[in-house]
């Protein structure tokens, strides 16, 4: 157990699994709709098992490069942004643009820079709210309104 | 009609009110883009080009456009003033600009990058307009075979383009290559890569993968970096003297031709071709010896060259519709939304368009002389918006960009799903380039080379038996070649046992 999570600590290893799955994904796609170099199979086919030959270069021989556990940055407010991206791509169509990018940017100012609750809540809303206008109002962009209607 | 004619309606149109306001738009971003160090002007073309949606083609582009090299100009005066380069193109300007801004002649030296960039993009623009129109008319004579060749010199592009690892350049080219097939094959009309998801049949949505690429990654990577807070020198006298500008009179021209030429070339970025001009300036000018202790001349030819470069990458661009650097990649992308295929055609189809696009570039570098030096100040406070505030105004603006193409959140989850593989690919040093070069190539490289095939029945002797796809398809595996040998000598390939290890 040991020997494989060393094994899969150097990262281009976990790159080149994925790398293997697409190209995988790729093959079994490609095969059923093979009619010779001038079918629909024939590019996904050699596509996927180019890739899948780099893949496995990647897995076998991995670059010099820092091992995963060792890596300098551990990625928690790249992490901790996602996340909130994600919810906030989720509350755009049941609470609207203006007020799900209020709470998007409310939440990232106060995280990310640690602003007095006042600052971001007055930075979050005008940002919000002036991106609503200029781009609902001013350009009219269908933006997603919420049950509130904005 | 000959090509002073063409330029001069190019002008006329250029200098329309609503085109010049775009040109004018265009160069603000494109300096503030420059001037901010955590966006570049990739990610700043892939965010604001579903922001251009509701425009017609030709002031979208000139604005496009004027991002690209607006940013060149914008990356400087930060590198100068707080020793931040905005711009890769302007890390080489911190070396003798923040010496010259410490000597108490920042004012000199953000004004004669300002010159010189001006001089150099005008006189290489001279360039894109006499050498880009003959290079197409050679190029015209093209069917189906011919397009493939030219595709696969396009694709040369890749090796250049791969970074360190060209293993892993191949590797992103081929999953952009797969991410194209996703969709509607156009010629049989059967399901590729579908999985039953309705949305995908019409294709994964280019802008989405380029803000999720581009502009989410780089937030991401960016967030990480916490930057410290940051001040400026102030600036007591902006002009130089006319001992100054005498002095970097041959730089400025070295710079253009380096910069041109090298621009030019697949793969070369200004980032690159600033650093090697720099280095030629070193070695060829009086003031070499003082390089890097504050010599007007060390900031004259980095950012001349670079924004040489930017009007060299154009001639490949629109000549042909190869994109030599990731930003006009991108730009390309942006011209096949809007219909527009660069290429022979181009000059042919939409001469208008081009000689507007091409006269606004004219008009766009007189914008930003103007604009950068008045309003410096402005953009030395706009670096010190801290990256916690900034970081998610411009998650907002890849949101909105996203979801505005099609109105359709499906859209926004594909580009946070491109975000998160864009991030992966940085922290891996996988490439992005050649994947978003492979997501546009690959529908045109398959369907030539099917057509080319069903015209000769199969018979792969139709790509020798024409010269000019001969000649492209010779020339793309000259080129690899070439890139190859030229990575070897520089120790960056990776395909050496000595940057691999076992298992």
């Amino acid at each position: 157990m040991y020997r494989i999570a060393e094994w899969l600590s150097r990262p281009d290893r976990l790159a080149g699994l994925f790398l293997l799955a697409v190209a995988g994904v790729a093959i079994r796609e490609g095969a059923p709709l093979r009619e010779g170099v001038l079918g629909p199979g024939f590019a996904p086919l050699v596509a996927g098992s180019l890739l899948a030959a780099l893949a496995l270069g990647l897995i076998l021989w991995p670059d010099h490069g820092p091992t995963a556990k060792g890596e300098a940055s551990p990625g928690h407010r790249a992490a901790w942004t996602f996340l909130a991206l994600g919810l906030y791509v989720f509350l755009l169509r049941p609470v609207g643009f203006t007020l799900a990018s209020a709470i998007f940017l409310a939440t990232l100012f106060r995280s990310l820079g640690r602003y007095s609750l006042w600052v971001v809540l007055l930075a979050a809303t005008a940002s919000a709210a002036v991106l609503s206008v200029v781009f609902r109002w001013g350009l009219h962009f269908p933006l997603p309104v919420g049950a509130w209607g904005f | 009609m000959d090509t002073l004619s063409l330029l001069a309606n190019g002008f006329v149109a250029a200098l329309s009110p609503q085109n010049l306001l775009f040109a004018f738009l265009g160069s603000v971003l494109g300096t503030l883009v420059g001037v901010l160090p955590g966006i570049g002007p990739t990610s700043g073309i892939a965010i604001l080009l579903p922001l251009t949606a509701f425009l017609p083609p030709t002031p979208a582009i000139i604005m496009l456009a004027a991002i690209y090299y607006g940013a060149m100009y914008g990356g400087s005066t930060t590198a100068i003033l707080v020793n931040i380069p905005g711009e890769v193109s302007s890390v080489v300007t911190t070396l003798d600009g923040y010496q010259m801004a410490r000597q108490g002649r920042a004012g000199q030296a953000l004004a004669i990058a300002a010159i010189s960039s001006f001089v150099a993009g005008t006189l290489s623009l001279l360039g894109l307009t006499f050498f880009a129109p003959p290079l197409a008319d050679v190029a015209l004579a093209i069917g189906p075979p011919e397009y493939t060749g030219l595709v696969i010199l396009a694709l040369a592009v890749v090796v250049s383009l791969s970074g360190r690892s060209l293993r892993k350049g191949l590797a992103s080219a081929l999953l952009g290559a797969l991410i194209a097939m996703v969709g509607l094959d156009p010629q049989s009309g059967r399901r590729r890569f579908t999985f039953g998801v309705p949305q995908l049949i019409g294709g994964i949505d280019f802008i989405s993968v380029i803000i999720g690429l581009y502009a989410i990654a780089e937030v991401l990577v960016s967030i990480e970096e916490a930057m410290a807070r940051v001040s400026a020198i102030p600036i007591t006298r902006l002009f130089p003297s006319l001992a100054d500008i005498k002095a970097c009179i041959g730089a400025m021209v070295r710079c253009t031709l380096v910069g041109f030429g090298l621009g030019l070339l697949p793969g070369c970025t200004p980032g690159a071709i600033s650093f090697f001009s720099y280095d030629l300036e070193r070695r060829v000018s009086r003031a070499g010896s003082q390089f890097g202790t504050g010599a007007i001349q060390g900031v004259a030819s980095p950012e001349g060259a670079n924004n040489a470069a930017t009007s060299g990458g154009f001639v490949p661009l629109l000549a042909l519709g190869i994109p030599p650097t990731p930003a006009l990649a991108v730009l390309l992308g942006g011209l096949m939304i809007y219909g527009l295929q660069p290429g022979p055609l181009l000059f042919e189809k939409q001469p208008a368009f081009v000689w507007t696009v091409i006269a606004s570039m004219y008009v766009g570098n007189v914008m930003l002389l103007i604009l950068n030096l008045p309003l410096v100040g402005i953009w030395v406070r706009l670096v010190m918006v801290p990256y916690p505030v900034l970081g998610p105004l411009i998650l907002v603006f890849s949101v909105l960009g996203a979801f505005s193409v099609r109105n359709s959140t499906f859209d926004v989850w594909v580009a946070l799903a491109f975000g998160l593989l864009g991030y992966a690919m940085r922290r891996l040093d996988f490439p992005e380039t050649p994947l978003v070069l492979t997501l546009i190539l690959t529908p045109i490289l398959e369907n030539s080379l099917r057509q080319s095939l069903s015209m000769s029945a199969g018979d792969v002797h139709i790509f020798f038996e024409r010269p000019v796809a001969l000649g492209f398809a010779v020339v793309g595996v000259v080129l690899t070649a070439v890139t190859l040998y030229a990575r070897r000598r520089a120790g960056t390939g990776a395909t050496g046992a000595s940057r691999q290890e076992g298992s």
